[in-house]
């Protein structure tokens, strides 16, 4: 009972830690512009990211190999330096916008400057870090991220067009510049590589083994099945109330305000909250992820399991992540403006982070009877090769829309 | 757990590069100390080689950087010099090859994991470390 109860809060904080500021971005002004047509890469993305998932908690949990460890080991050491500063790059512009993210939650609950809550919330997320466990960490967001769900109410509310939702979920070819960027967009926020990091490393942080392999299924089968949801959600709310005006929602506070439309003040509470959570325990992942990754590819002694005295360098690391977070923020960037760059970014790290998990999960020197299955392999084949199509587009197409500007 | 299946790690024959090259060091404790950033073979042509040693640290690890940025890197870490940027294990303190390499003695006593060692009091003065 104990343990099906773990199971169930393991699983309800992996629903919750989906979504992040990239999504609530990409979604809500995909929905804006494009109405329901870009639902089904919400699909193509949290697919790909589902398969990933599956295969780095898998290969931990029988190796006890998180991803870093496994691109230096199966990549050597120059390829895989190379993957390390494209990864850190794209981890450190993720807390930057992340931490912005909170600054600006902060400031639609209370009244006070940006530069201070930006201060408070990277300041905050290090205590946090500091003093609870690495469950703790995960379940408290989590939780509080469900609040998401408003944005499903709100949808529903609103009584979707559920032919254009059919309609929506059919991959279509458009000759519009700005439609790729979107898709792009909407895939990579779903794929951000941080989450492969972050979660493959936290199987290691809470010891799994072959016969959590069940739990890694379910995890992601309900995890990002559920934040696909989520995530088409806001697409469908922005689609019902942004594109008939003709609002560009190009700040987080009018992704809040879809709530608030429908359900007034109460609604804008819990869409900040939930946006609280989900971008705080984003930025705390992110910045986890960025010390897991330096310590793996060094052999530094790493993990919250590990006492901070015990592992000073993946401790001092991931503390200088947030700070340099937060200097970044403070330069006076706009953090949407981080999140386009983090987003894109991110698709060229994938192809270097992806190839050697799928080299080593389908190894049955490894993996023994764990190993890839057809599916899973030709899954990864397929989302490997699409990944390198995006890498090799992501960036012209950034450009020639001036960010999705126009 | 596979730890010992195909053909990576028999009983007489051990594939360098798929399964000891870069992997993560733990020692007998098993705490993280470094990764094996390359190796020392004994021998000449013709001969038998024999590892004798696992070689760790910044000095070994910039000789693997191909090209201008390997050039500029090296310059700035400099030569291997043992004991302080490069560390000599020697082969014989192995006492396991599985997913990772498992060494017979302390970190201290090798002389790896040195800077979180020299860290490590620094972060312990913070409470709660």
């Amino acid at each position: 009972m104990k343990a099906l109860l773990q199971i169930a809060l393991g699983i309800i904080a992996a629903i919750g830690g989906f979504l992040d500021i990239g999504d609530l971005v990409f979604n809500i002004q995909a929905g804006a512009i494009f109405g329901y047509d870009l639902l089904w890469a919400v699909l193509v993305g949290v697919l790909g990211i589902g398969v990933y998932a599956e295969m780095s908690g898998r290969v931990a949990a029988v190796t006890k190999r998180p991803v870093f460890d496994v691109i230096r080991e199966r990549l050597g050491f120059t390829a895989g330096l190379v993957t390390l500063v494209a990864s850190q790059v794209v981890n450190l512009l993720t807390v930057t916008a992340e931490i912005g993210g909170v600054a600006i939650v902060l400031q639609l609950l209370f009244d006070a400057p940006f530069s201070l809550f930006a201060l408070l919330g990277a300041l905050g997320l290090i205590v946090v870090i500091w003093v609870l466990p690495f469950g703790g960490i995960e379940r408290v967001f989590g939780y509080v991220g469900l609040l998401l769900f408003v944005f499903v109410a709100a949808a529903l509310h609103h009584g979707p067009d559920w032919s254009a939702v059919g309609g929506g979920l059919v991959p279509e070819a458009k000759s519009s510049s700005l439609y790729w960027y979107f898709v792009i967009g909407v895939i990579a926020a779903a794929l951000m590589p941080y989450e492969v990091y972050f979660y493959s490393s936290g199987a290691v942080e809470e010891r799994w083994g072959p016969k959590d392999l069940r739990v890694n299924r379910l995890n992601v089968v309900v995890g990002y099945g559920v934040g696909a949801v989520l995530s088409m959600a806001l697409m469908i709310v922005a689609a019902q109330l942004y594109e008939p005006t003709g609002v560009d929602p190009s700040s987080l506070g009018t992704v809040a305000l879809a709530a608030q439309i429908p359900f007034g003040e109460i609604g804008l509470l819990v869409a900040l909250l939930g946006m609280l959570a989900a971008i705080g325990g984003a930025a705390i992942d992110a910045s986890l992820a960025g010390a897991y990754n330096l310590a793996q590819f060094l052999g530094w002694e790493w993990g919250k399991y590990r006492r901070a005295r015990d592992a000073p360098r993946f401790t001092i690391t991931w503390v200088c992540f947030l700070l340099a977070a937060f200097a970044l923020a403070m330069t006076g960037v706009d953090p949407v403006d981080v999140t386009e760059y983090s987003v894109v970014f991110s698709v060229v790290a994938l192809p270097l982070t992806y190839l050697p998990v799928l080299l080593i999960a389908r190894d049955r020197t490894f993996m023994g009877e764990h190993a890839n299955g057809r599916i899973a392999t030709t899954l990864g084949w397929i989302y490997l090769v699409l990944i390198v199509g995006l890498a090799v587009t992501a960036i012209p197409l950034l450009l020639a829309t001036n960010a999705g500007g126009g | 757990m596979p730890e010992h299946v195909g053909h990576g790690l028999d009983e007489d024959r051990i594939d360098l590069a798929y399964r000891v090259l870069d992997d993560q060091l733990v020692d007998v404790d098993g705490r993280r100390c470094g990764k094996v950033d390359d190796l020392e073979l004994t021998g000449g042509p013709g001969g038998p080689l024999e590892v004798t040693a696992i070689l760790v640290g910044p000095g070994v690890r910039a000789a693997r950087i191909a090209g201008r940025p390997g050039r500029w890197w090296q310059r700035r870490v400099g030569p291997p010099r043992w004991g302080a940027n490069a560390r000599r294990v020697p082969w014989e303190q192995v006492e396991d090859i599985t997913s990772r390499v498992a060494l017979r003695g302390q970190a201290e006593d090798l002389g790896l994991a040195a800077g979180d060692l020299e860290l490590s009091p620094l972060v312990a003065r913070i409470p709660g470390s």
